[in-house]
């Protein structure tokens, strides 16, 4: 559920927040850029270290997302994309956490960091 | 140097002395202008820069170019996103993409163009039962990667023109 001022092309602020939201799913369980030698700083990284959300890593058909009206009616646009994806790492840390009673501190949560507190 | 000999959208191209080294990316770009295939990641894991390689029996596959010689489409016939349309019109799928808003920036849709059009190609070849057809067109367009608008609009979009062909596309 989102309010971005007056939506000039409605179907681009959907997009937007999709696009958002597989981004929110990147930074909470996938994305990673390590400091130090082994890190993308050492020139040889691709997408098989840096990994971002598929299609099938989505909710795809289950993703329902709410524009709401601008709370002023002269409201000026406020802007989309980034903003979306603030919420959803969120989300998806606190469902980790009430899955698995552990309090996850930093991101990227892995399958293996969600596995080691499993045993 | 290799002799280069390849279709591409219908004309033939060559034969050309290329590299050995020279991708087809390189050589589709910078050889014969054809931008519309895109360079993305250079390691072919987002397939921006994938194209359509057509069999001589009719089925067709999508292949990346950024990592492959342009060697190896020797004698081949390929489609890039500049051969779908015809005499200015659109195909079904491109104006499908274009209603769903399905791209934002544009760097993946040359891609998703060809993996939807290789996947309706083989629909009519071989078409799946309606149950099936959610997982099949997860399955097919799941390598391309996106970056603005999340995959579902191509999806829906992709879905929107099967199902409105369905003796087409479905059992």
């Amino acid at each position: 559920m989102l309010e971005c001022g007056n939506a000039l092309v409605p179907q681009v602020v959907i997009g937007q927040a999709q696009g958002g939201f597989a981004m929110g799913v990147g930074q909470a369980l996938l994305e990673t850029l390590p400091l130090y030698e082994d890190g993308p700083g050492n020139g040889k990284w691709t997408l098989g270290q840096y990994v971002v959300a598929r299609g099938s890593d989505l909710p795809l058909r289950d993703l329902e997302i709410e524009v709401l009206p601008p709370v002023d009616a002269d409201e000026r646009p406020k802007g989309i994309g980034e903003v979306v994806m603030i919420p959803v790492v969120a989300a998806l840390v606190n469902a980790i956490f009430d899955a698995t009673g552990h309090r996850f501190r930093a991101l990227p949560v892995t399958q293996a960091m969600i596995k080691g507190v499993l045993t | 140097m290799t002799t280069l000999t390849v279709t591409i959208n219908g004309r033939s191209y060559g034969p050309t002395e290329v590299r050995d080294e020279l991708t087809m990316n390189d050589y589709l770009r910078e050889y014969l202008g054809l931008t519309g295939t895109k360079f993305g990641c250079g390691a072919a894991q987002c397939l921006s820069c994938a194209v359509i390689v057509d069999n001589p029996d009719g089925s067709s596959y999508t292949s990346p170019t950024c990592i492959v010689p342009a060697t190896s489409f020797n004698g081949k016939s390929i489609r890039t996103v500049e051969g779908h349309a015809k005499n200015g019109e659109l195909t079904v799928l491109q104006k499908a993409f274009i209603e769903h808003f399905a791209f934002q920036c544009g760097y993946c849709t040359a891609g998703f163009l060809n993996e939807g059009q290789v996947l309706l190609d083989r629909l009519a070849r071989k078409r799946v039962p309606r149950a099936d057809l959610e997982k099949t067109i997860a399955e097919a367009l799941d390598g391309h990667l996106c970056r603005c608008t999340g995959y579902a609009k191509y999806h829906e979009a992709v879905r929107d023109v099967i199902l409105a062909d369905p003796q087409r596309y479905l059992l």
